[in-house]
């Protein structure tokens, strides 16, 4: 607040004017703050966390496409859980999802990982499924399907081939 | 804003105009972030709809065996 310091005092009529103004513009701030930037500052987080998840499900097209580019096997294929063996450089590739959060491993895999190296990809999930299309026994694609928590409506699917296009 | 009397309501004016302007200019360019995430995630949406479409499209022909 401005110091009113006056040793003459001052009169109740200024007194009365800064007060009113002073009231005004307090009403107005706290008036935008509530209608205009808490609905902004959280649709703003909102929109982030839908962003990071659509990031993640860029990274795991970018695996997914680096798999199939190289001779590759299988070694878990679960509703929450994949898991695949690069033959050339002799290292396995996971993702999973798990309490509320998707990660990505990178090590050894043999009933279990014996050497790895996890990151988090994504948080604030709801729901993580991998679906496996196949035709003939033969794998032909994988779709990534996330439901984010700030907005079960808005799920993220992500359907990636596992083979090729032949030229 | 000291003065033996008093102070003018010039310079209390300017000051609030001043404050309103700030405030107007913060939530200003906070809704401007808004708008962009926006527009973002639109474009986002709609490119993971057309690659989804194009692997759709790739895994079939890896399919088919007359491609």
């Amino acid at each position: 607040m401005i110091p009113m310091n006056n040793k003459n005092g001052f009169s109740l009529i200024s007194f009365l004017l800064y007060l009113m103004l002073f009231s005004m513009v307090a009403f107005f701030t706290a008036h935008i703050i509530t209608s205009l930037l808490l609905p902004t500052l959280s649709a703003t987080r909102h929109y982030k966390s839908l962003i990071a998840l659509h990031i993640a499900s860029d990274l795991f097209v970018r695996d997914i496409r680096i798999m199939r580019n190289k001779p590759h096997s299988w070694k878990v294929m679960a509703l929450h859980e994949l898991i695949w063996h690069i033959d050339d450089d002799n290292y396995d590739v996971g993702w999973h999802y798990r309490n509320n959060r998707l990660e990505r491993t990178e090590g050894l895999y043999s009933q279990g990982w014996k050497q790895r190296k996890a990151s988090v990809v994504a948080t604030g999930i709801n729901q993580g499924t991998f679906t496996i299309e196949s035709h003939n026994n033969h794998i032909i694609g994988i779709e990534m399907t996330l439901i984010p928590a700030v907005d079960p409506k808005k799920t993220i699917k992500c359907y990636v081939a596992t083979q090729k296009q032949e030229k | 804003m000291r003065a033996k009397n008093g102070f003018l309501l010039v310079e209390l004016m300017i000051g609030l105009t001043i404050s309103i302007f700030f405030i107007l200019i913060i939530t200003h360019y906070i809704i401007e972030v808004k708008i962009t995430q926006q527009q973002a995630i639109k474009t986002i949406e709609a490119l993971s709809l057309s690659r989804n479409q194009r692997e759709k499209i790739v895994a079939q022909k890896s399919n088919d065996p007359y491609e």
